[in-house]
């Protein structure tokens, strides 16, 4: 018998892109922290936030066109219209937002860690490492 | 015919390569202003139509059949192939310096610039020639105007300027080319010198055989 691999999703519906942050935010089992409709907002805000810094991703959707950025309402099998390249920093997107409402320091500078992957995605630029949350670890031990 | 897929996947893939993290939307969108720039300055898209010309009527509507839209009206021959004195000065109307006395059919060449909607995959239609001819041309424009925009991970502004200086050059070479109508080592196209007149009387363009001097 060999390996079996998991199929890959290439993040193509909104399921996949919540899936996937379950997955970043190691919140895979129910009851969940995150509810469903807490990471649809998420990931929602993180397409307005995508606009703003990439508006050229948006140019040919008609949805934009007509009624604005492409909005979610239930986590199901709608496509996300989205180039392949691109599509990660919404999932790390999803992940800083869902992290940004918790109370807790730590999750704090997770959630910053998040927006700048998904900025650095965007933009192009080198992306910084994500950070270690242990207590005692400075910023210096992160420059590259 | 437009531009075969493998050819426009050949210009996306060059592009991708040179401007990383550039997305395809942008891309198309730039190519698009790209291309308009290159139709507009070379002429080298053009279409002959033909018309329908009736006795003592001297404007008629033109519409191209083969995608894009008129920008210029290059000349106007009757059924023998000689030059009739015409002008546009509304673009797609053409007007006649002089009626004719029976019903006959001229052919009216124009060349033509990019027009909306863009193909299902939003690239711009042009014709299946144009990327195998002058695709590498226009990826320079491309790159140019891509480098060039502020703050983008793909911003040169200093390979901005070489590839819109060769962009430049492109142009110039393409558009005389075109003058020559894509012949090696002769004149400007033009007709037999009988045939054209040395006065603006004939009111024609000047890519008409009949010249303004």
């Amino acid at each position: 018998m060999g390996v079996t691999m998991q199929t890959f999703s290439a993040l193509k519906t909104v399921e996949d892109y919540i899936g996937d942050a379950r997955v970043l935010l190691q919140d895979l089992i129910a009851p969940y922290r995150y509810t469903d409709a807490q990471l649809l907002v998420a990931l929602n805000l993180a397409l307005l936030e995508g606009f703003r810094t990439r508006p050229d991703l948006f140019i040919f959707d008609r949805c934009y066109a007509k009624d604005g950025i492409q909005q979610f309402q239930a986590v199901d099998t709608t496509e996300v219209r989205m180039e392949l390249p691109f599509r990660a920093a919404f999932v790390f997107g999803t992940c800083s937002h869902a992290l940004a409402r918790d109370q807790e320091d730590t999750q704090d500078r997770r959630s910053d860690d998040f927006q700048n992957v998904m900025q650095s995605i965007l933009l192009g630029v080198r992306r910084k490492k994500l950070s270690s949350t242990r207590p005692g670890v400075t910023d210096a031990s992160d420059t590259e | 015919m437009p531009a075969t897929q493998s050819d426009i996947d050949q210009y996306l893939n060059q592009a991708r390569v040179k401007l990383t993290a550039a997305s395809d939307a942008g891309i198309i969108a730039a190519t698009f202003d790209v291309m308009r720039e290159w139709f507009q300055y070379t002429q080298s898209w053009m279409e002959n139509i033909d018309i329908a010309v009736l006795a003592s009527t001297v404007d008629y509507d033109i519409i191209p059949v083969e995608g894009g839209t008129i920008m210029t009206l290059l000349g106007v021959v009757d059924s023998n192939g000689l030059p009739i004195p015409a002008l546009m000065p509304n673009i797609g109307t053409i007007t006649l310096q002089n009626p004719t006395n029976t019903n006959t059919t001229y052919t009216v060449s124009v060349s033509k610039t990019l027009a909306l909607p863009n193909d299902k995959n939003n690239f711009p239609i042009v014709p299946d020639w144009v990327l195998p001819l002058y695709g590498y041309q226009i990826l320079h424009g491309l790159y140019g105007n891509m480098m060039s925009q502020k703050n983008m991970a793909w911003t040169d502004q200093k390979w901005a300027m070489y590839h819109l200086k060769r962009f430049q050059n492109f142009m110039a070479s393409a558009r005389t080319d075109v003058l020559r109508r894509r012949t090696l080592g002769s004149q400007a196209w033009t007709y037999p010198r009988a045939n054209y007149t040395s006065s603006q009387r004939g009111g024609v363009s000047t890519g008409n055989p009949a010249r303004f001097t």
